[in-house]
């Protein structure tokens, strides 16, 4: 994935909508229902740092479910009632991510945002090494019954992220569908410390990307794949940019898909080629301001190519 | 032989005998300094064989025998790549890309 690090690091534009959405968000997972497992079946997988989960925190929920749905095929379904609902969005009866109420808050300059979650063996242990590292814990970790343990970090830079312990494994690795999360980036002002705090944290081996233009850029990868990307807040990012994690979405046509967003009252922040795999890659903005991106890859080449195939 | 000739004959055997022996004192000298990468002889330095002896452009002096120089016994250490250097996954690992078995 080192297309997708030094790609999206050249394009910074959306910080003012990512980092106000991840900022000073209360979050209410303390009084969250009982949620149906990550897999159907136990998987009896540990792979520490994969993103096995995503949360969007918005307040209109329905304008929110409309939006997904339209772009990206979504089908919904509602756990617990009243405030206490979580809604999980599927795709080919496969579980995506989840949708939460939260309250707009004026100051933070976005409506909704996106919280991503890696795979740790105990989320709750994280706690003292994101604090020397100049974080700290904002959701203490809970137990969802039949689901896991998950818990919600601030890193040293202000980059929120969560970390689950799935009950039934982690998720298998196989090929994105389209309509399924396909990468995670965070972007940060010390690439170096990232990668070095994130790879002793979550376990990752931290490759830095020597091959491109851009050599602050970093993979992290375990299991043998990659997981994230590292890019660095360049200096020509917004005003008030912060760093923040992104996840991406696997879509058919990047164009028409940022086209969409556009139609259902999002924005376009970024749309490029990509270097390789026959990609494209955006960062778009949901109505609501939640920032996210798209990403077009043509992964069956990439199995045909693979000795891994053998 | 005229006294000329006699003359030059003298200076010359005299001139040769000065030189075997500076060659000998200076090989006792060299003897004793080991390390010593030059050799005083009458006038001039020996500095060892160099670019500039005539050896090394043979046809130029024109005839000859081929001179072979063999390599010293002891050979400048070579440099290596450090030992210690980072492992990389050859290729660098991409997002999973086996397809899902169906029903899963």
């Amino acid at each position: 994935m080192t297309f997708i690090v030094s790609t999206v690091s050249r394009f910074l534009a959306l910080f003012g909508l990512v980092m106000a959405a991840g900022t000073g968000s209360p979050l209410r997972a303390e009084t969250l229902p009982m949620l149906p497992p990550l897999n159907p079946e136990p998987t009896g997988l540990t792979i520490p740092g994969k993103f096995v989960w995503s949360d969007l925190f918005a307040e209109d929920i329905d304008g929110a479910k409309r939006f997904y749905s339209s772009l990206l095929g979504w089908t919904w379904r509602t756990f617990g009632s009243g405030v206490d609902e979580y809604h999980i969005a599927y795709t080919d009866d496969r579980p995506i991510a989840g949708l939460v109420y939260r309250e707009a808050r004026a100051e933070s300059g976005a409506e909704a945002g996106w919280i991503v979650y890696a795979s740790a063996a105990d989320p709750g242990a994280l706690e003292a090494r994101v604090a020397a590292a100049g974080g700290r814990m904002l959701v203490s970790p809970i137990e969802v019954p039949y689901r896991g343990t998950h818990a919600v970090y601030r890193d040293g830079e202000g980059a929120l992220f969560g970390v689950l312990h799935s009950s039934t494994g982690d998720p298998g690795d196989y090929r994105a569908e389209y309509g399924e999360w396909v990468w995670t980036h965070l972007f940060s002002r010390d690439v170096r410390a990232a990668a070095d705090f994130y790879s002793e944290l979550l376990g990752y081996e931290s490759l830095d990307i020597e091959t491109t233009a851009e050599p602050n850029d970093f993979v992290l990868a375990s299991g043998g794949h990659a997981r994230a990307g590292i890019g660095a807040i360049g200096p020509d990012a917004p005003e008030g940019a912060r760093p923040a994690w992104v996840g991406f979405l696997r879509v058919a046509n990047v164009d028409a898909a940022a086209g969409l967003v556009e139609e259902l009252g999002g924005s376009v922040l970024m749309l490029r080629d990509l270097n390789t795999f026959e990609g494209r890659v955006a960062v778009v903005a949901d109505a609501a301001g939640a920032t996210f991106g798209l990403i077009s890859l043509n992964l069956e080449a990439v199995w045909d190519n693979r000795e891994e195939r053998q | 032989m005229t006294a000329h000739g006699y003359r030059r004959l003298i200076l010359t055997l005299t001139g040769g005998l000065i030189v075997a022996f500076a060659g000998l004192s200076t090989g006792c000298d060299s003897n004793s300094s080991r390390s010593s990468t030059s050799v005083y002889a009458g006038s001039s330095y020996y500095r060892g064989p160099g670019y500039y002896d005539p050896w090394y452009h043979r046809p130029y002096y024109g005839g000859g025998n081929t001179v072979i120089v063999n390599p010293p016994e002891h050979r400048p250490p070579v440099s290596r790549p450090p030992v210690n250097r980072p492992v990389r996954p050859a290729p660098m690992p991409t997002v999973p890309a086996r397809p899902r078995p169906r029903g899963r």
